[in-house]
């Protein structure tokens, strides 16, 4: 059987050769998918966004690897990118579909922990977290997850030092009452 | 100024005077060292670390058939479409007959300037919608296309007396790019990433389709793109 279409006897001309050097950035960003991943569920607060958020920015990755200084760190660049794919692009849609900028839907935080996860206290910390507002979330990704020291988060989300600084005291008081209640103190923390 | 780590926990706490604590956030600026101290010493980052360590891609959105022992982590599942290690998640492949022989046929026809075209979005979204009626599914959200990968035009194949939906992208450096989508011929669920014609494919069946994604020779590229296509059409 034939195939039929609208383009019958177009020319052939030569084919393209490979980029060797995006190969190169593809394996490169092996390593940092994981981390990527985390942080783009972060700013998005879900995972299917997430998902999206991964491969478009792996994808503006490879086809900007010339702008990629070599022996920066490239957890940085690619975290950039992601933000900057996040904040330019898939923020919007996100928005108008769920209504909301913070929220995981509660029944999908389960699932993102493997079957065997029995931390209770783990599970309500990463809960409490999501939760936070998408700038204070984003801030204790990279600096408690991702161990970003405050500079480097400071530059990476193009805020100053104090910024970042405000940003997890107000997550830490959010999380207090978790850490206190673990312990069996039962004390507030001064906010 | 000195600071002690009770004096770092103060701060922690928020007990530390206003003016001292803006001090000490002043003093980051220039104290690398201080600074190495207050991330070990802060009280939420261990709990924290710890929480999202185990995290995992939720099951429903990551293929499980090569899933052992349970949800894959998230480094296995993403990294097999973006480097070239076997994870399990790409079937061997097969060669290619019936209707995707006829279209990596067709593919191969395509040039740079097939797809350097001027288009609009109505004329884009009038042709899904046309495309998608013929096969019985809604493929608007693929004029989306992505970074790199723009969406030009869709139109009608044939074959064997079935409709193909044929959604043309061009692709980095002017890539042509097909998507195609055929009701189902038995492809399996998990992607098959192959040279066809000398091109990049992968194929896959997603709910009652099966689907091809075809163009150009970065096979890592078509990984990347298959994946993001196959979370645009999950059902």
């Amino acid at each position: 059987m034939r195939l039929y279409g609208k383009h019958r006897g177009t020319l052939i001309y030569s084919m393209w050769g490979r980029k060797k050097s995006e190969t190169v950035m593809g394996q490169a960003l092996v390593p940092v998918l994981p981390n990527l991943w985390r942080f783009a569920l972060s700013l998005s607060g879900r995972p299917d966004v997430a998902d999206d958020l991964v491969q478009s920015t792996c994808l503006r990755a490879i086809e900007r690897q010339d702008q990629f200084q070599p022996g920066t760190k490239l957890q940085a660049w690619v975290f950039t990118i992601c933000r900057s794919i996040w904040l330019n692009e898939l923020r919007k849609t996100s928005v108008r579909k769920t209504g909301s900028l913070t929220t995981v839907a509660v029944e999908n935080i389960p699932d993102i922990f493997p079957p065997q996860e029995t931390n209770i206290f783990a599970r309500e910390v990463f809960m409490k977290v999501m939760a936070l507002p998408e700038a204070q979330r984003e801030t204790v990704l990279l600096v408690y997850v991702e161990e970003f020291t405050y500079r480097e988060a400071a530059d990476l989300l193009d805020v100053p030092i104090g910024t970042i600084m405000s940003r997890l005291s107000a997550a830490r008081a959010k999380l207090a009452p978790l850490a206190q209640s673990s312990q069996g103190t039962g004390k507030v923390q001064k906010q | 100024m000195t600071y002690s780590d009770d004096d770092l926990r103060t701060y922690f706490m928020g007990h530390m005077p206003p003016d001292q604590a803006a001090a000490l956030e002043q003093a980051l600026h220039t104290d690398a060292g201080l600074a190495r101290r207050m991330m070990a010493l802060d009280p939420a980052a261990g709990d924290v670390k710890q929480a999202f360590a185990a995290l995992v891609r939720p099951v429903q959105s990551i293929p499980t058939r090569s899933v052992r022992g349970g949800a894959a982590p998230i480094a296995a599942s993403l990294a097999a479409a973006v480097a070239l290690f076997a994870a399990g998640w790409w079937a061997k492949p097969v060669a290619p007959t019936g209707w995707m022989a006829e279209v990596a046929a067709y593919q191969a026809l395509y040039v740079a300037q097939t797809v350097d075209i001027e288009t609009n979005t109505a004329d884009q979204m009038t042709q899904l919608i046309k495309v998608g009626g013929a096969i019985g599914r809604d493929v608007t959200a693929l004029q989306a296309g992505g970074p790199g990968v723009t969406f030009k035009r869709a139109q009608i194949l044939g074959y064997d007396a079935q409709p193909i939906a044929q959604l043309v992208y061009q692709g980095h450096g002017g890539t042509p790019i097909a998507l195609c989508l055929i009701k189902t011929r038995g492809a399996g669920d998990t992607p098959i990433v192959q040279t066809m014609k000398g091109m990049a494919s992968a194929h896959w069946r997603s709910g009652d389709h099966d689907v091809l994604l075809i163009g150009g020779q970065d096979e890592q590229m078509i990984r990347v793109l298959a994946q993001m296509f196959q979370n645009r059409l999950k059902v």
